[in-house]
């Protein structure tokens, strides 16, 4: 229906381990190992998992604030990786990041002005300091905040206002994809719903596209299209959002969906699905990756990895659901 | 500046340009610091823990100013025909034809070992020394050398380890390695053999010290601003300026190096402190600068194992020292709450 | 069943501008034995200090301006610094929220599991050892004689939670504060550490006030809720009773905010503004800023919890008290 704005193609962000004296390369972190999704204009997905599933890692390799070993990220068909920095340099306005920590995510030295100014002095997008003011006003209205305020310091300002400044900060360039790292995942509940109405706004005034990187599921159902569930580096099941919490396909998104507490005192507890601790991403179990942790494994999941299986609605790695897998 | 390869008109003008740039400096600094919050809230944090020693620093730096205001010409009579062509600052003139044939102790009225009159008795306060010069003006010309040792040398410092230790922490990597290299290599050396064969090499000039002290001590600094430009590298506000199209110089000056700014005080005030120190060890071997509180002491070492004692050239040298760095320590530890970034915060 | 541990008016103030601000303000509760009380609020309400009143291990400027703290009917506050060593540890435990701090990075981990007990209880090296290694095994921790040598960067999160959670239950103590014990771990881990929690409720019979801000763990745990806003307990009561129909306006809005109840198609529930900071906080109800149901009173006079009998939810609201 909507065109397709961001398809990354099978990326893979690994991360050299030095040991010794001389710093010699002993072996790679795989924290994103063969990673391929589409994001469609004005969509939000949302990208899941836990604590060394890639997730973060994604995003900064889809801004180059890491880089990648392989694969492509084509943003309006070209190819991001394939750029040199002056040819990537344009395109840095188009792609804007909102990240986690409201307290290290702006330079406390600077003044709200200059900290969202940022990205217009850099792209040259003022032309008078009087234009420059008044860019900052409109951008600090649109996400609720007192252009009054533009002459103040970090930290006379709450988590949630920050936050508030941060979202200023990416809007300001006039980006279309918006790549959302954790962004409310350090608020308290009440701000947090102030933040997320917020985001839904901007993506109904401005047609924005956001990638939503998250360890919250209930947050996901809230805000999300579609869902790309991630486990050490890969996707592992990748479904619209309701599919996804209706009837999950893939033994870990189910653990997982299993595993959130609910605060609704007339549903059930808890379930224990997923067994263990993450295995380190540095050493990933052989073939399927969760195989050390799943609750339905068989023989065939040590051995190989699983391919994806395209799915009614969406797509997941298992062997229990591909053609010749066995079933439990 | 015992440089004798300026005519004194020009080592005269050269001083008085020097005071006009630290006042104006001074008044711009002020002015800006006024400006921003967070400076100004750590100034008058400062003064109000440390209220004393931030007024005896300032009455050290007003005497260092008094003596580095010269010009040549006027001498009242009685004076030798050199002093009329030599540049002399306020201080010089205020002690003008105090100068008496040799040592003297205080407030006496003859010559310490031949009993002679002096020609001003009871106006030395604390005496004269084996030249005749009042011992109260050697003492106040010794405050200029020292804030040069200290200042001079610190401005040559702490930019050289600011520059490698920002680039090495931020851009890693080779740079990081070549500049740990060197850091390695400097600091394996034993500091005084360098300093005593850098002075060998350059003269004993003022500069000269200064400059081998400079390449002495810049290697703490620098691995304190590596350590730091390696933390705020990895924050978040600076990745959100990568993405915001901003290139690595950019980021150097407007993410970096501000927040590396408070290190740079504090530093400066506590190298302040361990150069003079280095001086005076210097002075002890005879390689110091001439004039300077080191020297002093060190010249001590033979007066005080005379019979009778000459204790009066020490006492007040080392006073002087003692304050000095009393207070510009107490400064800087204060500058160090009062600036650390966690409790911008608290205090606004 | 008897009251373990209660508190009663207490108030912890500091400092701020000149003036003793209460931190914790006059806050009352109670737990049973082998009961679990969730104290609940967002950043700033004061249910960590609360925690650390209890212990007597407020950080300074911080005071204990008054109240009375009972555990087994005793009043803890008079304690002097030994006696209160002998309570730490021994009859209140605590477990904090980032185990990666909490330990020790250069001491074995069995040796500060056991350091926790031999200082309160004599027993030889061999059998402390012994007990050690059990505990580990009973906190699901796999391998445990090869764990118990090991170091805590060795370590995943979940496996240094279960350690501390160890620490904190070798010398059987009757009452564990968990501030915020799952808030640093994934998902999954969480689960299993709350699994963990409930069954070692059961078994030792400890009772635990669990500090936390997620809603869903507290439904997992808790027997009773108490909510606190701006130093004060605002509402409590049974979980189910105040989770299913909460009274005061604030819960009634932290529970509305979640996502999870979001109604599809419909923004997200906002309280209106933000939590003051203590220097700004109002006189008489401090939620009257942000509250729909505000009035006059509210800002005349303290609302007080009502006296409502066990088995009902007590809130401390004027727009509340209309009705019986």
């Amino acid at each position: 229906m909507s065109e397709v704005l961001l398809e990354v193609e099978d990326l893979c962000t690994w991360f050299p381990i030095k040991k010794g004296l001389l710093r010699k390369t002993v072996g790679h972190v795989r924290a994103v190992d063969g990673v391929s999704f589409r994001l469609e204009k004005g969509k939000t997905l949302a990208l899941v998992g836990e604590s060394g599933c890639g997730k973060t890692t994604v995003g900064r390799s889809i801004l180059r604030l890491v880089e990648p070993r392989s694969g492509r990220v084509n943003y309006c068909g070209k190819d991001l990786l394939s750029l040199d920095e002056r040819g990537l340099r344009p395109l840095r306005q188009e792609i804007q990041m909102i990240f986690q920590d409201p307290m290290t995510s702006l330079n406390p030295r600077m003044r709200v002005i200059d900290l969202v100014a940022e990205g217009i002095d850099n792209f040259g997008l003022a032309t008078s300091p009087s234009e420059r003011e008044d860019k900052v006003a409109s951008v600090l209205k649109r996400v609720k905040m007192s252009p009054d305020q533009m002459g103040r310091f970090p930290h006379e300002f709450s988590g949630g206002q920050r936050q508030r400044i941060g979202i200023a900060r990416a809007l300001a360039v006039e980006p279309s994809l918006l790549i959302c790292d954790e962004a409310v995942s350090a608020l308290d509940v009440s701000i947090q719903a102030q933040i997320l109405n917020l985001l839904g706004q901007l993506q109904d005034e401005l047609g924005l596209s956001y990638l939503f990187i998250t360890h919250d599921l209930s947050v996901v159902r809230y805000l999300a299209d579609e869902v790309a569930v991630m486990y050490l580096g890969q996707i592992v099941e990748h479904a619209p959002v309701e599919r996804l919490f209706t009837s999950p396909a893939h033994p870990y998104t189910q653990g997982l969906l299993e595993a959130v507490p609910s605060a609704d005192p007339n549903t059930e507890a808890v379930r224990v699905a997923v067994l263990g601790d993450v295995p380190s991403p540095a050493n990933p179990p052989s073939g399927c990756r969760f195989h050390t942790r799943c609750p339905q494994v068989f023989d065939r999941c040590p051995v190989e990895q699983p391919p994806v299986v395209v799915l009614p609605l969406g797509s997941a790695r298992c062997h229990l659901l591909s053609d010749d897998g066995e079933g439990s | 500046m015992t440089d004798t390869s300026l005519s004194p008109a020009l080592q005269a003008l050269v001083s008085n340009s020097i005071v006009l740039l630290l006042i104006v400096g001074g008044v711009l600094g002020g002015r800006a610091i006024r400006k921003n919050d967070i400076w100004r809230g750590a100034c008058s944090g400062l003064f109000a823990r440390r209220r004393l020693s931030v007024i005896v620093v300032g009455l050290y730096v007003l005497v260092a100013l008094a003596d580095s205001i010269s010009w040549v010409g006027g001498s009242a009579a009685g004076e030798d025909q050199v002093a009329a062509h030599e540049a002399r600052s306020l201080i010089d003139r205020a002690f003008a034809g105090t100068k008496e044939k040799s040592y003297s102790a205080p407030f006496s009225k003859t010559e310490f070992y031949d009993k002679s009159p002096l020609r001003h008795p009871k106006k030395h306060w604390f005496g004269t020394d084996v030249l005749g010069l009042d011992v109260v003006y050697v003492t106040l010309k010794g405050a200029k050398v020292a804030l040069l040792i200290g200042g001079l040398t610190s401005l040559i410092t702490i930019p050289l380890a600011l520059f490698f230790g920002m680039t090495a922490g931020y851009f890693g990597g080779k740079i990081d390695d070549a500049v740990f290299l060197l850091v390695s290599i400097l600091a394996s050396m034993p500091g005084i053999l360098l300093l005593i064969v850098l002075i060998m090499v350059m003269g004993r000039s003022t500069l000269s010290v200064c400059i081998a002290l400079g390449i002495t001590s810049w290697v703490g600094f620098c691995r304190l601003s590596r350590g730091e430009a390696m933390k705020l590298r990895e924050l978040d506000y600076v990745a959100a300026a990568r993405a915001l199209g901003a290139s690595h110089t950019k980021i150097l000056m407007r993410h970096i190096l501000p927040n590396l700014m408070h290190l740079v005080v504090i530093t400066f005030v506590l190298l302040f402190s361990s150069l003079v120190l280095a001086e005076a060890t210097l002075a002890w071997l005879g390689i110091g600068v001439d004039g300077s509180w080191g020297q002093m002491i060190a010249a001590a070492k033979d007066e005080l194992s005379r019979d009778p004692i000459v204790w009066w050239n020490i006492a007040p040298a080392g006073a002087a020292l003692f304050f000095l760095l009393l207070a510009v320590n107490l400064v800087g530890d204060a500058l160090r709450d009062v600036l650390d970034p966690r409790t911008l915060g608290e205090r606004t | 069943m008897s009251t373990l541990l209660e508190l009663e008016g207490l108030t912890t103030s500091f400092p701020i501008e000149g003036k003793l601000v209460p931190i914790v303000d006059e806050v009352s509760l109670k737990i049973d034995e082998g009961k679990c009380l969730a104290l609940v609020g967002e950043s700033g309400c004061g249910k960590s200090m609360t925690a650390l009143s209890i212990l007597r291990l407020v950080p300074r400027p911080g005071v204990i301006t008054s109240g009375e703290i009972r555990i087994d009917g005793r009043n803890i506050l008079p304690y002097s610094v030994p006696q209160m060593r002998a309570v730490r540890g021994d009859d209140v435990s605590m477990i904090f929220q980032e185990p990666m701090t909490s330990l020790n990075p250069v001491t074995r981990v069995g040796d500060q599991v056991l350091e926790a007990l031999r200082l309160h209880e004599k027993v030889s090296k061999k059998a402390a050892q012994q007990r050690g290694v059990a505990l580990f095994k009973r906190v699901g921790i796999p391998d445990p004689e090869a764990r118990f040598r090991s170091y805590p960067h060795q370590m995943s999160g979940g496996l240094k939670q279960r350690v501390m959670i160890a620490m904190a239950l070798i010398t059987k103590p009757r009452l564990l504060l968990a501030d915020e014990p799952t808030t640093a771990l994934d998902v999954t881990i969480q689960a299993q550490i709350i699994e963990l929690l409930r069954e070692l409720q059961r078994d030792f019979k400890t009772a635990i006030l669990l500090i936390t801000h997620d809603l869903g763990v507290v439904n997992q745990l808790a027997d009773e809720i108490s909510v606190m806003y701006a130093g004060r307990v605002v509402e409590t009561g049974p979980r189910q009773k105040l989770l299913g129909s909460p009274s005061h306006p604030y819960t009634k809005g932290l529970l509305a905010a979640l996502p999870s109840r979001a109604l599809p198609g419909q923004p997200l529930f906002e309280i209106q503004g933000t939590v003051p900071s203590p220097k700004d906080w109002p006189e008489g109800c401090r939620f009257r800023g942000r509250c729909a149901e505000a009035r006059e009173v509210c800002a005349a006079s303290i609302p007080r919890l009502q006296d409502n009998p066990p088995g009902l939810t007590r809130t401390a609201c004027f727009a509340r008290e209309e009705s019986p």
